[in-house]
């Protein structure tokens, strides 16, 4: 059973409460800045505000909150009427009191513990300053029936409002049996009612009535009650669910000049006082019905806006797992029905509607938590301002993004973690204006809030132009604090040893400050950002500034999630992780799985990837579906390029890596089919090796945590569902892998993959990687820069039979075929005749070591060179006899020595499985006493 | 919710009175904690605590009984005082101005 105050009042109160000081957090600031051109309306806003709070702690006894508030309202009133100028030191004391109002309200059983006699001392200084004494009380005579034994004690101030919201005051008496019990309400329970159609402003129960113990259950003792409503007299004892002759109105007239001088007046006689004192005049009536007036416009007319209602969020939850529910229901639904759509005519359209109607509800019910990121944003330049008055900086808060929505959960569990990170921005990051301007930056820092959307997630990035983060500072620091061992730090980037802040135990402070620096935060600020799925980066540049960058998930609830099998089993993996999946051909897998300090790595274009076997993380037995039999069988190979042994010798060697040279790389291509099932030996069917068959293939996911990016090879990809989050049980909720459970359309229960602790798990390292990323990159730009020296197009040739030369095409004009009849002896030189001349040929054995050209053969080939002669190109003046023209090629290669000597060598290197001389056809011209002078 | 049978433990210590109910003050309570008090109070002494710590439902004759033994004690003299009340019922106290008439401490 509920206690005899219902708690809800309190909760209600409570966030009304904070709604409100949210609210008015904007108008102080604006109050602040705006000086004396301030507008009526915003001081209005606050002071209603304020009096709200006020008003409902004065109802539920919260003695300290009333106390303070009203104070408060003290202040701003005067403020409101303009006989109050705003000054730093009443914001100070404003906000100061608007903060110990929040203490109070985050526990507000305990909240007349929190001190408050600071703040009191503050406002009421300003008020005496004004000649107005906090507290002043007005009595109202009870007129009715006991005539004048007691007063109510009412503030001044009180009355006042309740006057100007166009109330009627009366005054009530109500019976505790025959008006509250008898109705079976309780005492507490009369007063919510009596609350919730107009304002309680005084209740008693007066204990006079009462002779005596024996004879006190049988008396009906009276509450009397002062209350506040706009409605008449009649409805008001309606409404007050009492017997009209027991409500009766005060004389507001009367009331209303009284209450004229109230600020000047300390105690006024009441109702039909005619000993009232001096009647305030009439002139300023107006003034105190012009600030009722927007409140009446508003309550009444609404903002135009859309109408609101308030529900409690442990409704909504409890609303949102019901939905999740369903959406469960759905999927077993229609998976159980979705044969059966044939056999029973229309149930196709059903399941349809039915599917369509619960992904809407579910859409609707999420969009009823969702709250503006605003909600957290909105209190850090109050932050901020009071930071920057007391570090003595100038700090400017910009805002962007605020209407971004978000999970309410998520909401309320970023506060901490933001609040955290601002504090840091503005306490270590802004520099003082004096150190600014020294860096020539503008005196004034800039810290940048700004949330968007991003696939899929919210990413709230908090940006600062402050001094930034050095990361030598950082890792001395934590080589010092033991965070990081000086082999690991060898390895590490700068933006890695930057991201150890968010190490538990770091802090750079070198002062430990009241604001912030006590070497906690950081890590909170992960922890608490991974708690809710998300994850958090930082990046910083020394002298320009810093940027925290969150991403979380939308919602907690539902996630799309990526449905994958390995070894028989099931994982979800939530679909915010899931950046591509990659298919590698059982016949490729060598050749795009590498190793890389002992790791497999996947090359995915121009990126090396991490891969992990979820298996192997988990803890699964590997296993794989027989081919042959269909039977689930135990895995025991280790590595995706492992060998099998004991089988086909020819396919393991024909799958052994081979030389790197491009014509060699067609070869492999070509190999590497063979042993596809096209062309199966004869006895295949049962030597092939698995990795070729395509039940082989590997099905990688390629998952994001933060920056990174690793594979996850798994065994099947089945679907994208939708899966409602269920927690872990606490037995299992040490287990970095996961992050959850669901269950599915069939009813099974499986895990939530959590991509994060997988790579915890598995203990990968991205740095050694990118180490080798970039290793790659500069050895490949270098490669291309010397195969790009090395290119040459040649015409390959033969001399004697087995012998094979290759001279550049760019240095041979003609290619002539001759008749070796037509060759001509003279002395030791050949001729032959060409174009009408005489032209001497080089023999190949005649310049360096090889066998003679077949010396019957019939015709034989002649290459003349190009040479230039003044300038222009022209043939050489001599030929060089060959036997044979084999290809014309463009090869990459790198010369060799060769065994050869002689003029005209450039190397030698093999083409097309032969080992070939590279030849230089001027230089032998030239040797062979040919040519004169270096022309080519 | 406090239940069971109306009990009310007495105990003396010098010239002062406790009165410690043991279940909650509410209609069907009631008649039978008036009769315990009744004989209590007849030598009451100096003061009288009562000690509402087993309490946690108040309703309109609970609170017309504490009033009753309140103006009993007023009437012999007797200085009168709460104890041991739980939070919501302070409130109930401080609601209706009751505060005034006798010390009301809290748990």
């Amino acid at each position: 059973m509920s206690s005899i105050v219902d708690e809800s009042i309190i909760s209600d109160f409570v966030a009304e409460s904070r709604e409100h000081l949210n609210r008015i957090e904007p108008d102080l600031l604006a109050m602040e800045q705006g000086g004396a051109a301030l507008s009526q309306e915003t001081l209005n806003r606050v002071f209603r505000a304020i009096h709200s709070i006020k008003g409902g702690a004065g109802f539920l006894a919260f003695e300290s909150l009333k106390g303070l508030s009203h104070a408060m309202e003290s202040v701003l009133m005067l403020v409101r009427d303009g006989k109050l100028g705003v000054g730093p030191e009443l914001m100070d004391a404003l906000f100061a009191s608007m903060d110990r109002l929040r203490a109070m309200l985050d526990d507000i059983q305990a909240s007349d513990q929190v001190p408050i006699a600071q703040e009191l001392g503050k406002l009421s200084a300003i008020l005496e300053g004004q000649g107005v004494e906090p507290g002043a009380q007005v009595k109202v005579q009870g007129k009715a029936e006991g005539g004048g034994k007691r007063e109510f004690n009412l503030d001044a101030q009180e009355v006042a409002s309740a006057l100007s919201h166009g109330m009627n005051l009366f005054h009530a008496k109500a019976f505790l049996h025959r008006d509250i019990k008898d109705k079976g309400l309780t005492p507490l329970g009369f007063l919510t009612n009596a609350l919730s159609v107009g304002q309680v402003l005084d209740a008693y129960i007066d204990p006079m009535e009462i002779v005596g113990l024996e004879a006190c259950l049988e008396q009906d003792l009276a509450v009397t009650l002062l209350f506040g409503s706009v409605l008449e007299v009649d409805l008001a004892a309606m409404a007050l669910k009492l017997p009209p002759a027991q409500v009766s109105m005060l004389d507001m007239k009367a009331l209303r000049k009284q209450m004229k001088p109230a600020a000047a007046a300390k105690e006024v006689a009441a109702a039909p006082g005619p000993e009232a004192p001096a009647p305030a005049p009439e002139t300023e009536e107006p003034a105190e019905l012009q600030a009722a007036v927007p409140e009446a416009g508003r309550t009444a007319k609404g903002d135009n806006g859309p109408e609101t209602l308030r529900v409690r969020v442990d409704l909504l939850t409890d609303l949102m797992n019901q939905a999740g529910e369903l959406v469960l229901s759905r999927n077993q639904l229609l998976r159980a029905l979705v044969e059966r759509g044939r056999d029973i005519p229309g149930l196709a359209s059903i399941l349809q509607n039915i599917n369509q109607v619960t992904s809407e509800l579910q859409e609707g019910i999420m969009q009823t938590r969702m709250q503006p990121i605003g909600t957290v944003f909105n209190r850090f330049p109050r932050i901020i301002r009071d930071m920057s008055r007391q570090l003595g900086k100038q700090i400017e808060v910009q805002i962007k993004g605020a209407e971004v929505e978000l999970d309410k959960s998520i909401v309320e569990l970023l506060v901490d973690p933001l609040t955290h990170i601002i504090r840091n921005c503005a306490d270590h990051a802004i520099e003082t204006p004096e150190e600014r301007k020294k860096a020539r930056k503008n005196p004034s820092g800039q810290i940048i809030l700004h949330a968007y959307h991003q696939g899929g997630q919210v990413i709230i990035a908090i940006t600062d132009d402050g001094r930034g983060i050095d990361p030598k500072k950082v890792l001395t620091k934590a080589l010092a604090k033991g965070l990081v061992k000086e082999s690991q730090a060898r390895d590490m980037s700068d933006r890695e040893i930057v991201n150890l802040v968010f190490a538990p135990g770091f802090s750079t402070a070198e002062a430990v400050s009241d604001i912030s620096g006590r070497g906690v935060g950081m890590d909170v600020v992960r922890s608490n950002t991974e708690k809710l799925g998300g994850h958090v980066e930082l990046e910083s540049q020394v002298g320009t500034g810093t940027t925290v960058v969150l991403r979380l998930p939308l919602t907690l609830a539902i996630i799309p999630s990526m449905i994958v099998g390995v070894s028989g089993h099931r994982f979800a993996i939530p679909q915010v992780n899931v950046v591509e999946f990659v298919w590698v051909r059982a016949a490729e897998v060598a050749k795009r799985i590498e190793r890389v300090h002992g790791a497999e790595v996947l090359r995915l274009r121009d990126q090396l990837l991490p891969l992990i076997r979820l298996a192997d993380v988990l803890g699964i037995q590997r296993s794989y579906l027989d081919p042959s039999t269909g039977e689930r069988r135990e895995d025991r190979r280790h590595e995706l390029a492992d060998r099998r042994a004991g089988e086909s010798a020819s396919v393991a060697l024909e799958s052994e890596p081979e030389p790197e040279p491009v014509p060699a790389k067609r070869g492999r291509k070509a190999k590497a089919a063979q042993p596809l099932p096209e062309a199966p030996p004869p006895q295949a069917a049962r030597l092939q090796d698995r990795r070729t068959d395509w039940r082989s293939d590997y099905n990688i996911v390629v998952l994001r945590v933060g920056s990174n990016q690793f594979g996850v090879v798994v065994d099947e990809l089945y679907d994208i569902e939708e899966i409602v989050v269920k927690p872990l049980s606490e037995f299992i909720q040490m287990c970095k892998s996961f992050s959850g459970a669901t269950i599915m359309g069939d009813g099974r229960v499986i895990m939530i993959l959590d991509a994060g602790g997988l790579v915890t798990q598995a203990h990968l390292h991205f740095t050694d990687l990118q180490a080798e990323e970039k290793l790659r990159h500069e050895e490949e730009k270098r490669k291309a820069a010397v195969a790009a020296s090395r290119r040459r197009s040649v015409i390959v040739c033969t001399g004697a039979a087995g012998e094979y030369f290759a001279i550049p095409q760019d240095q041979i004009l003609r290619l002539e075929k001759i008749q070796t009849s037509d060759i001509q002896r003279v002395g030791d030189r050949e001729f032959v005749d060409y174009r009408g001349h005489g032209l001497p040929l080089v023999k190949l054995e005649q310049v360096i070591a090889v066998k003679p050209v077949a010396a019957d053969l019939q015709e034989v080939f002649m290459i003349i060179p190009k040479v230039l002669e003044r300038g222009t190109v022209a043939l050489a003046k001599a030929g060089i006899v060959i036997s044979d023209i084999i290809d014309a090629l463009d090869v990459e290669v790198e010369l060799e020595a060769a065994t050869v000597n002689g003029p005209g060598i450039l190397g030698a290197a093999i083409l097309q499985h032969n080992l070939t001389l590279f030849l230089d056809p001027i230089d032998m011209l030239q040797g062979a006493g040919l040519l004169k002078g270096a022309e080519a | 919710m406090t239940t069971g049978k109306p009990q009310l433990i007495t105990k003396r210590k010098g010239d002062t009175l406790r009165l410690a109910p043991k279940s909650d003050l509410v209609a069907s309570t009631v008649e039978a904690y008036r009769a315990s008090m009744l004989k209590a109070v007849e030598a009451p002494g100096q003061a009288v605590v009562l000690d509402l710590s087993a309490i946690e439902q108040l309703d309109s004759l609970g609170i017309t009984l504490v009033l009753g033994l309140f103006k009993s004690c007023q009437k012999g003299g007797v200085a009168f005082s709460i104890e041991g009340v739980k939070p919501d019922i302070v409130r109930v106290f401080k609601l209706f101005n009751l505060t005034k008439f006798f010390p009301v401490s809290e748990a």
